[in-house]
């Protein structure tokens, strides 16, 4: 494993304790975007770490427990890193189970610039995020 | 080492810069699906490899061939893929400059069996098709 999934890592298991801050400050540079696709409440462009800080407490609280996510996958490049996930959920509109991909492009100081959140099944993403 | 597969990758891109069929079908699983995303009249699955080449080729027609792919980086292991693209092109007045993340499952044999992706300007994808 590289530095940039090392570093990834170790903010995942920040932010799976709750400490959504710690994982700005190791993981995201000053100036990150984040683009979240499809048609549902969190898709858009997230400029600046406090706005990407904001969509992701604001994501885990629609998602509070409901979803399972489950590593399946991590490739790691010179600048970019991409790392898959099975995400499943039942609810009572049904079941969401799809593949999603979180793309990355690393800084010079080794901080996520830019990070995409792609999904196998947008249409399921959306109806399950509202 | 870089991996088999970043070749395939490699192969595919090549062939699609090319617009050449027989080549783009043999990196193609027989049925593989092809994730288009946004809001645009193109955007939706395609299923099955003559399905892709013909979207492929709709996507060449309606450019004039100027949609151009450059790769930013390729990361490849033996069942998944990550393809960081510079995307220009021009449409009917509209010109395109966006950045992909795209994510490619592969199958036993190498062949590309699902696809999907998102840029870093979904709107300007989708205004660039309307």
């Amino acid at each position: 494993m590289g530095d940039k999934a090392e570093r990834l890592m170790e903010a995942m298991t920040l932010v799976s304790k709750g400490d959504v801050d710690g994982f700005g400050d190791l993981l995201l540079a000053d100036d990150v975007t984040w683009h979240w696709p499809g048609s549902c409440s969190v898709s858009g462009e997230y400029n600046g770490r406090a706005e990407v800080l904001e969509l992701l407490s604001g994501f885990h609280r629609l998602t509070d427990g409901r979803l399972q996510v489950v590593p399946i996958d991590l490739l790691e490049g010179e600048d970019h890193l991409m790392s898959f996930t099975k995400v499943t959920a039942e609810s009572e509109d049904g079941k969401l189970d799809v593949i999603m991909a979180d793309a990355m492009r690393f800084d010079e100081t080794g901080r996520v610039v830019e990070f995409w959140t792609l999904s196998n099944d947008q249409t399921a993403v959306d109806a399950f995020i509202g | 080492m870089m991996h088999p597969n970043v070749a395939r990758l490699e192969k595919f891109l090549d062939a699609y810069a090319a617009m050449d069929g027989p080549a783009i079908r043999d990196c193609l699983a027989d049925d593989a699906v092809w994730h288009v995303g946004g809001t645009h009249r193109l955007s939706g699955d395609y299923q099955g490899a003559a399905s892709i080449l013909d979207y492929f080729e709709t996507v060449s027609n309606e450019t004039g061939g100027t949609l151009h792919l450059e790769p930013l980086e390729l990361i490849a292991n033996e069942e998944r893929g990550a393809a960081f693209l510079r995307v220009v092109g021009d449409r009917g007045g509209h010109h395109l400059d966006v950045t992909m993340a795209e994510a490619f499952q592969f199958d036993e044999d190498g062949r590309i069996s699902e696809f999907w992706a998102h840029a870093t300007d979904q709107d300007s994808i989708d205004r660039f098709w309307s």
